[in-house]
């Protein structure tokens, strides 16, 4: 318990100095309101948007009861969009651990170790990176079934050998500096120098990657579920889209597109914004230097 | 074998395979080598610091290194406290580790950047299990950062080290290896990197290594002031070999081998009455022999340097107690 | 009047967080046919300083105050073509760490020639004749004119740098640390260089280093440079026998020598501090064995003592 609140204690810190950096702050900004969002979809929404409506509400455009208007099945728009938030943040959330957890153990170890270790390593790394990326996703997700766990495993999958790569390219001179000399020099064995020394000077970069891969994985969902491989009983911004699409009316009705597209243009946008800001702020001494 | 001795060193070789193109490949030939360390052979006693000068590229870092196994010695033998260093396996080595420590060149480089200077003492604490429990760790480390000059210690507990001067640093990778009480440290230039006015008070703390922790010290330099300063024996090394050994005062009194000499006679004098010496040698130290050297190593650029000595190696020898020289002209 | 006179120069680097004073109000000139040691530790300010004779001080960093005097004329106002011109011909400079900015493709006699031709209108052939006496001056010798850098020691290429700098016979060469890294035999095989261009070239050089002793075997007078500003200046010998700064006092103190008696050395506390934040009055305080409370709050002037002597230290009077 003690050692909860102490890492809560930690965050808040962190939350604190992410504030301190211009594009953190618009990045913590845009990541609050969409996570309050997420959390309270159903006391904000104005209609259950998975009810469809009577004919007469069908393609109404934005008005009083229906703030963004409705779709083609007379579901609420703004309701959908809210939900469809749900959808994004967790499979970025989820698909980035994934990748980002995988990535960092294979590339450490390939980096650290080198030698045959790390050439076998590399070897599976090259031919998951040699995958042709938007195709297979397109098969995993037909052949696996429409579903969002599917999704999720899919962009964990092609995107862990790109976190491997640069995490290896970034041990791999790391492990040359004198530090991790003194330290074996003290004694330390090859775990403590993995994962003692060396990956704490990986986190910037394992961080920046973990950014890059929620913003691929909000992306990939979308075009996913968009391309019809999405799981229809889920409302997402995708599958939103690809209604939009189905319906043939899209071009007349922007009120049906415009929220989604830009709920995903400025997630990935606050995603981008906080990716730079921890990047910088993880820079040792970054605080020191600014007094805080 | 004498009991006073901490480190013995017997025919230590270091050979570095010189790296061929695709040529390299497909000749017959055998590989080629850089002998960077060639034969060396000493002793360092308890509460002795020996330093070890010479040109750049001689090959005293890769020895520094060979001595604590950081690198693999190609041949030779290593004892510390009478064990066999060279034949140890991994969890005997990391116990050795605790007896014998490095002090490294780059003050900026040798510590983490992402550890304060707490948790960068307390990893070796941690690792020897030399205390017991959070409490006993903290004294332990706060009287060491004392003992290193690092005070009020609280001050500099929980800063990185980038916040920290050339000299503190080197005080704080000073203190790592302090902790320990190690019998023997290897400093490799510690102060060559170090601002001009915190040199001598980091020399000073190694000085005091010896004479309050009774630490033996390997000092590789090639400022030939500072090692008459701290060192008690020294031993000029060339092309991998040791050329001369001997105390301190006697090799900068009356340096034998020509080598020497022309190392003594080439550091200028902080004194502008002083007239500057013209050197006896020419030339630049040659890329370390890929040939096996049929003849004295210095022999190109030697004054002195005999034909009839083509084909045999000087032999080192005692010239007088403690005092040893590798030169055809020396009887 | 003197060669090049430098005065109340003040350079400033304008950073994140906040200005450097890396060079604040520094004064000292060079006679004709002297060699003046400008001497100081890492990071006082000595390559920014000679930047400015250059005018290579470029942003974040600025001068923002001062005049550098040259044969007569103000640097700091000439136009940039005039500036072009007096680079190389009228002041050159062996750049810290310069062997590295040898052109890696091309043989060096082709780099002094092309520094020659720049300068100078005369033809190719002509050009490489005087690269091929230019080598023989810095003792590396012409047959070694079509060799490419990396076949020659950092000590070769550092001499192959001043034979670069001192191709068009400039009126003043200043060298920035060309010994620091170099192992002592080339070291020495440099200032033996360094001495024989002073008494055959009768060449003014600004020399700088970190290395007390190096300054002594090859200057005729010095400035001490501490934390941005000069603090002692004057004629090396009497200067080294004499410091009447504490900190040039502390400095040779704590420099050990090969030769002689073995004596005590003696350490100064504490750091240089960062220039962003110097401390106030006399920068050198809070390391000064001599402070005083004027010294904590009242910068020292830099004046002249008796024998020609500059100081700036409240404790002299
Ligand atoms: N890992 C290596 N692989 C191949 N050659 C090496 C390696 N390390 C060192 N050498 C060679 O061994 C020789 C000795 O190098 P070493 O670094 O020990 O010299 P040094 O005396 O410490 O020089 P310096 O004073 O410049 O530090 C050099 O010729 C160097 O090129
Ligand atoms: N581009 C820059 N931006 C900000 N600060 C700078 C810049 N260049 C130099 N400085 C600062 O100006 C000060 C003087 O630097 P300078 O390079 O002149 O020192 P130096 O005496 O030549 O040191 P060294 O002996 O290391 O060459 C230093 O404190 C340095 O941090
Ligand atoms: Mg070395
Ligand atoms: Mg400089």
């Amino acid at each position: 318990m003690v050692k909860f609140l102490k890492q809560l204690e930690s965050v808040r810190e962190f939350v604190k100095l992410l504030w301190t950096h211009r594009m953190g702050r618009a990045g913590l900004i845009i990541f609050s309101l969409f996570a309050v969002v997420a959390t309270f979809a159903p006391f904000l929404r104005t209609v259950d948007p998975n009810i469809t409506g009577a004919a007469e509400n069908m393609l109404v455009p934005p008005c009083s009861q229906f703030w963004l208007g409705t779709d083609d099945l007379a579901r609420d728009i703004w309701s959908q969009v809210l939900f469809g938030s749900r959808i994004s943040l967790m499979v970025g959330f989820l698909a980035a651990s994934l990748s980002v957890f995988v990535g960092t153990m294979m590339g450490v170890i390939a980096g650290f170790y080198g030698g045959r270790i790390g050439e076998v390593l590399m070897r599976i790394v090259d031919f998951f990176m040699m995958l042709p990326t938007l195709p297979l996703m397109i098969i995993l997700a037909a052949v696996l079934g429409p579903s969002i766990w599917n999704i999720i495993f899919v962009v964990a999958l092609v995107s862990w050998p790109t976190t491997a790569r640069v995490v290896r390219s970034q041990v791999l001179s790391i492990k040359e500096r004198t530090f991790v000399e003194a330290s074996r020099c003290v004694g330390a064995g090859d775990f403590l120098l993995m994962f003692g020394e060396i990956f704490p000077n990986v986190v910037p970069i394992i961080f920046a990657q973990a950014v890059l891969v929620v913003t691929w994985a909000i992306y990939s969902e979308a075009v996913l579920a968009f391309l019809g491989l999405g799981d229809p009983t889920t409302i997402s911004w995708g599958m939103m889209l690809h209604f939009a699409f189905e319906s043939g009316v899209m071009s007349r009705t922007p009120n049906w597109i415009a929220p989604p597209v830009g709920s995903i243009v400025v997630l990935i946008l606050g995603f981008t914004f906080l990716g730079t800001a921890i990047t910088d702020v993880l820079k040792p001494g970054y605080r020191e230097v600014r007094g805080l | 074998m004498k009991n006073n001795e901490v480190l013995r060193v017997e025919e230590l070789k270091k050979y570095f395979p010189i790296r061929k193109g695709l040529a390299g490949l497909f000749s017959s030939r055998k590989a080629e080598y850089v002998r960077a360390v060639d034969g060396v052979s000493f002793t360092v006693r308890e509460g002795e610091n020996l330093g070890f000068v010479g040109e750049s590229g001689c090959g005293k870092t890769t020895m520094g290194r060979v001595l604590l196994r950081l690198t693999e010695p190609t041949s030779g033998k290593i004892y510390c406290e009478g064990i066999d260093i060279t034949s140890l396996n991994r969890r005997n080595l990391k116990e050795q580790r605790r007896r014998m420590q490095m002090i490294f060149q780059d003050p900026h480089g040798s510590l983490n950047p992402r550890r304060t200077v707490n948790e960068i003492l307390r990893q070796s604490v941690r690792i020897h299990k030399l205390v017991d429990g959070k409490a006993e760790e903290d004294s332990l480390i706060k009287k060491t950062l004392e003992d290193v000059g690092l005070a009020p210690t609280d001050e500099f507990w929980n800063r990185y080290p980038i916040l920290l001067s050339g000299g503190q640093r080197q005080r704080v990778g000073v203190a790592r290896v302090l902790i320990l009480r190690p019998k023997l440290v290897v400093a490799d230039e510690p102060i060559s990197m170090l601002d001009v006015s915190v040199r001598i008070g980091v020399l000073e703390l190694l000085l005091a290594m010896r004479d309050e922790f009774g630490i033996s010290l390997v000092y590789i330099t090639h400022d030939l002031a500072t090692a008459r300063y701290i060192c008690d024996r020294i031993a000029i090394m060339y092309l991998g070999k040791i050329v001369e050994i001997g105390p301190t005062e006697v090799i900068y009194s009356k340096p034998l081998h020509p080598y020497t000499q022309a190392l003594i006679a080439a550091v200028p004098v902080p004194d502008p009455t002083v007239k500057m010496q013209k050197l006896p040698i020419k030339g630049y130290v040659p890329v370390t022999g890929a040939e096996a050297s049929s003849t004295c190593g210095f022999y190109e650029r030697c004054p002195y340097a005999m034909k009839k000595h083509v084909g045999e190696e000087p032999p080192l020898i005692e010239v007088e107690p403690d005092h040893y020289v590798a030169c055809f002209k020396v009887k | 009047m003197a060669l090049l006179d430098v005065e109340n120069l003040k350079i400033y680097y304008f950073t994140q967080e906040g200005p450097v004073k890396a060079v604040d109000d520094v004064s000292f000139s060079v006679n004709e046919d002297e060699t003046l040691g400008l001497i100081g530790e890492s990071g006082c300010g000595k390559t920014t300083a000679v930047f400015a004779i250059l005018r290579f001080v470029t942003p974040p960093g600025r001068i923002v105050g001062g005049k550098i005097v040259f044969e007569g004329r103000d640097i700091i106002t000439l136009s940039d073509e005039e500036m072009r011109l007096l680079r190389g011909k009228g002041i050159a400079m062996v750049f810290q760490g310069a062997q590295s900015a040898l052109n890696p493709v091309m043989t060096v006699g082709k780099q002094i020639s092309e520094v020659i031709l720049e300068h100078e209108s005369i033809t190719k052939e002509e050009a490489w004749e005087k690269a091929k006496k230019q080598l023989e001056l810095v003792g590396i010798g012409s047959a070694r004119a079509k060799n490419y850098p990396h076949e020659f020691s950092g000590g070769m290429k550092q001499r192959v740098m001043v034979a670069i700098a001192t191709a068009c016979n400039p009126g003043l060469l200043i060298m920035d640390e060309p010994v620091t890294g170099l192992d002592v035999i080339v070291q020495r095989q440099l200032l033996t260089l360094t001495n024989d261009l002073r008494a055959k070239m009768h060449l003014p050089i600004i020399f700088i280093t970190h290395d007390l002793s190096v300054i002594a075997e090859t200057c005729d007078r010095v400035a001490v440079m501490y934390a941005g500003k000069i603090v002692e200046q004057g004629n090396t010998v009497s200067l080294y026998k004499d410091p009447m700064h504490p900190y040039s006092k502390a400095l040779i103190r704590s420099y050990p020598s090969v030769k002689g008696e073995k004596r005590e050395l003696k350490s100064i506390p504490g750091a240089p501090p960062r220039l962003i934040n110097p401390p106030s009055g006399c920068r050198f305080h809070p390391r000064c064995e001599y402070a005083m409370d004027i010294c904590r709050t009242e910068e020292p002037p830099l004046e002249n003592r008796n024998n020609g002597r500059l100081v700036a230290c409240h404790l002299i009077k």
